[in-house]
């Protein structure tokens, strides 16, 4: 019985290696994250006619497409806006960071504002995709189901870690202690938040 | 070697335990919203606090709310401003010319705290619970990380399974690595 739970908890660990240095990196970095601030975007202008009798939705895809953003797929009714000239705004977030662009018909032009994640930020919304989340980019569907694999594999990690300890012939004398201590920093901060 | 590995594994392991399992809950939680629904509590209530109170801060100590300050607003003579700590958010309007608070207390229960538990970064609050938290769970992110390594080493320690153990990392990791890459550029 040991044997098998040994193999199942050694093969998980290992299969989802990645995502656990993932999710370790990202509570790093969300730790000793500063606090948010407005980005500055980086703005530039490209060339865009777009073509006749196109509904927002159709110029949303177009400009997706043209623009290479295949993250921000499916495109979702809040990405599509308006500004107070009444230009199409189209909103695109992704796990690169954050694409606005401004359609300028008459000036057959995009102006676009990039505003880019940082690497860790970039990990943040790779931990947190999980099956439940559909997208468009085949490449970020199968990240998505391997991440979710991943959660269930931690989990059974560790059910299966505990019962592996309790299973064992010889137990660490100090290893209940280390478990206590856990409980209790947890157990007092709980305390303190609620 | 092998023995002092598996005992930072295991030592570490056990003391991020608790933790682990919060993570594991609200990860669970955050992915399948629809199996945890969540229990939103909302309840108002008015409070008589001096008029003329210079500030939000002034108002939040008169208050004894606990949670951190931030959102403050001011418009017309009313001040707005929000007290929240994980699970529970106070949104208060203090109207300074009569004294009246009104506070609109939101309860997001056990499955909203430890979301907001999951979620929360950074030291730089103006709570210090939330700072010790932040910093607790950048500890247990460490572990994560030492129990992922040292369990990386006793894989390849045993003899027997080494072989489905480097085909498991390569299929796996190189999956992953691609797929992380491959995004980025």
């Amino acid at each position: 019985m040991r044997e098998v739970i040994q193999k199942l908890h050694t093969y998980a660990g290992l299969l989802t290696f990645v995502n656990l240095v993932v999710f370790g990196l990202v509570g790093l970095a969300a730790t000793l994250s500063p606090k948010p601030r407005e980005p500055i975007p980086i703005v530039r202008t490209v060339p865009y006619d777009a073509g006749p009798n196109l509904t927002d939705r159709q110029m949303a895809e177009q400009v997706c497409t043209l623009l290479n953003l295949s993250l921000a797929t499916p495109i979702q009714s809040a990405v599509i806006q308006h500004d107070a000239a009444n230009h199409l705004v189209l909103d695109f977030w992704h796990a690169n960071g954050r694409h606005r662009i401004t359609v300028l018909e008459a000036e057959h032009t995009l102006r676009i504002e990039v505003m880019p994640n940082s690497f860790w930020s970039y990990l943040g919304t790779l931990h947190a995709t999980t099956a439940a989340f559909h997208s468009g980019d085949w490449r970020m569907q199968l990240w998505a189901d391997y991440n979710e694999f991943a959660m269930w594999c931690l989990i059974a990690m560790l059910i299966s870690g505990v019962a592996l300890w309790l299973l064992a012939e010889t137990r660490q004398r100090w290893a209940p202690w280390s478990l206590a201590l856990g409980c209790g920093i947890f157990g007092a901060l709980c305390w303190w938040v609620w | 070697m092998y023995k002092k590995v598996r005992d930072v594994h295991l030592h570490a392991a056990l003391l991020c335990l608790p933790f682990l399992l919060m993570f594991a809950v609200s990860g669970l939680q955050m992915a399948h919203r629809r199996w945890f629904p969540t229990q939103t509590q909302v309840t108002s209530a008015t409070v008589q606090l001096p008029s003329g109170l210079p500030g939000a801060r002034e108002a939040a100590r008169l208050l004894a709310l606990r949670g951190e300050l931030s959102a403050i607003a001011t418009s017309g003579g009313t001040t707005s401003f929000r007290i929240a700590r994980p699970g529970t958010s106070h949104q208060v309007e203090y109207n300074s010319s009569t004294g009246v608070a009104m506070v609109t207390t939101t309860n997001s229960g056990f499955t909203g705290t430890l979301n907001r538990l999951h979620q929360l970064q950074g030291t730089w609050h103006n709570f210090t619970l939330l700072n010790i938290w932040s910093g607790v769970l950048g500890f247990v992110s460490f572990g994560i990380l030492l129990v992922g390594l040292t369990g990386l080493y006793m894989g390849f320690r045993n003899r027997r399974d080494r072989w489905i153990g480097l085909v498991l990392v390569i299929a796996g990791s190189g999956l992953a690595l691609i797929l992380i890459v491959w995004m980025r550029s």
